[in-house]
């Protein structure tokens, strides 16, 4: 008792004073419009500053799922629009709407400078992917799929020796056949162009649509240079591939619903 | 001792009276440069004789304070003015104490103290009483260039008149 009089009597004019001034803050804010206001948008901008700061870091966490999302939603627009290419050019009534699927993954690994140049994508399995899907950037074609685990799935790319990919020029009807011999990465070869095919340079190189693994009509290449080949029926052309394979990171795996049927058909003709 | 109280009290409302009826009317602009306040009633707070208890002396000062707000229409700012100065005069007292110490019974006067010692004592204290007047004014650091140019040209301002006050009206005892 004697110890809170004393700590009374020492401290009582400090609470005193701060309690007075406390009472004197209320009435300023209570009373006057310039300190009230000028009170009330400094707290405002504190909030929202606070809020600002909150949301940014919140997104900063979130980007990888929104990073995730953005990719699902990219795969779809590119699927509508392969989907209502083929509708345009289709004049059967019946047809599937919705022909080809996309599903969108990251490239886990890859390498581009090898002789045989392979992707290894974050998805798998239990993702959809099945072995000979064909994969596309949203601005080429990329390879196939070689092989393919629960999570992973490995890709043969268009850098590879031994990748063969059916194109065609655009608008027009010849076809051929695209191979990686340059060890460049930037650049392929189209072979078994007839040599009567009406070629320019700056042509663009497309898939033929000829199997089921790419749909018909998708950006590959543009024709840097032809010359007619050797035994003077083709022409032998290079090919700027449109996608820079050292910078891409996400991919489409193509799903083609008709694969099956198309696949069956093929097998009892051999 | 009850007289003392009684000239105390009038000595209140006489200056509360010259700083509302007068001093708030005197409008010292100087071009467009209207920073200058003049304030003499600190020195109601600045001259309460040592002995008052501190709690009696903050609430005379919030009191003193809030009847010049009223009549200023700023709820609040002097009393929280009033209330720093009231509350910050203690340990400037500390600082300034004579070697001898102060008398118990002493009152803060010209005649007691010295000239120097009463130049110094209100100079720190009304110093202090502007910032905090003019920062809770302008409520918010913001204004900071404000706030230091009112504080000075206020000050000055301020400490001529008061010392002249206690030049002119010096209590003999």
């Amino acid at each position: 008792m004697r110890n809170l009089l004393f700590f009374l009597v020492k401290y009582g004019p400090t609470f005193l004073f701060i309690f007075l001034q406390i009472l004197c803050f209320t009435l300023i804010l209570n009373n006057n419009e310039k300190q009230s206001s000028i009170f009330v948008n400094s707290t405002n901008l504190f909030a929202g500053y606070l809020n600002q700061k909150t949301t940014e870091t919140t997104n900063f966490l979130n980007l990888d799922e929104e990073n995730e999302q953005l990719r699902k939603d990219k795969a779809g627009l590119l699927q509508r629009i392969i989907n209502s290419n083929i509708r345009q050019s289709s004049t059967a009534i019946d047809s599937i709407d919705n022909q080809y699927t996309l599903i969108s993954s990251k490239i886990c690994s890859k390498t581009i400078n090898l002789r045989n140049n392979y992707f290894t994508l974050c998805k798998g399995k239990l993702d959809g992917i099945e072995k000979g899907m064909g994969v596309i950037s949203d601005k080429s074609v990329m390879g196939i799929v070689k092989d393919v685990s629960d999570h992973y799935a490995s890709v043969i790319t268009v850098l590879h020796s031994q990748s063969r990919i059916s194109i065609g020029l655009k608008n027009k009807v010849h076809h051929g056949t695209l191979h990686w011999d340059t060890s460049n990465p930037l650049y392929a070869t189209a072979y078994d162009i007839r040599k009567y095919a009406d070629i320019k340079v700056g042509d663009t190189i497309v898939t033929s649509g000829y199997s089921t693994i790419f749909p018909k009509n998708l950006d590959v290449g543009i024709v840097e240079f032809f010359e007619i080949e050797g035994g003077g029926e083709t022409f032998k052309t290079r090919v700027k591939l449109l996608d820079d394979f050292n910078t891409v990171s996400e991919v489409y795996v193509i799903n083609s619903l008709l694969k099956n049927e198309f696949d069956s058909l093929s097998i009892n003709n051999e | 001792m009850s007289s003392q109280i009684i000239s105390q009290f009038f000595r209140i409302i006489l200056v509360m009276a010259i700083q509302v009826l007068l001093l708030k009317r005197i409008d010292l602009q100087i071009g467009s440069f209207n920073y200058i306040h003049l304030f003499l009633y600190p020195l109601l707070i600045l001259f309460i004789p040592v002995k008052t208890p501190r709690a009696l002396l903050l609430i005379i000062a919030f009191f003193i304070g809030l009847g010049l707000d009223f009549f200023y229409d700023s709820i609040g700012i002097h009393a929280s003015a009033a209330l720093f100065l009231a509350y910050s005069r203690k340990y400037i007292l500390k600082i300034l104490e004579p070697i001898e110490g102060y008398n118990i019974e002493q009152r803060l006067t010209i005649n007691a103290l010295g000239f120097p010692w009463i130049l110094t004592y209100v100079s720190i204290l009304l110093f202090l009483y502007c910032l905090w007047y003019f920062s809770v004014e302008a409520f918010s650091f913001v204004y900071f260039k404000e706030i230091i140019l009112r504080t000075i040209s206020s000050f000055i301002a301020s400490y001529v008149l008061i010392i002249l006050f206690l030049i002119i009206f010096n209590p003999k005892n």
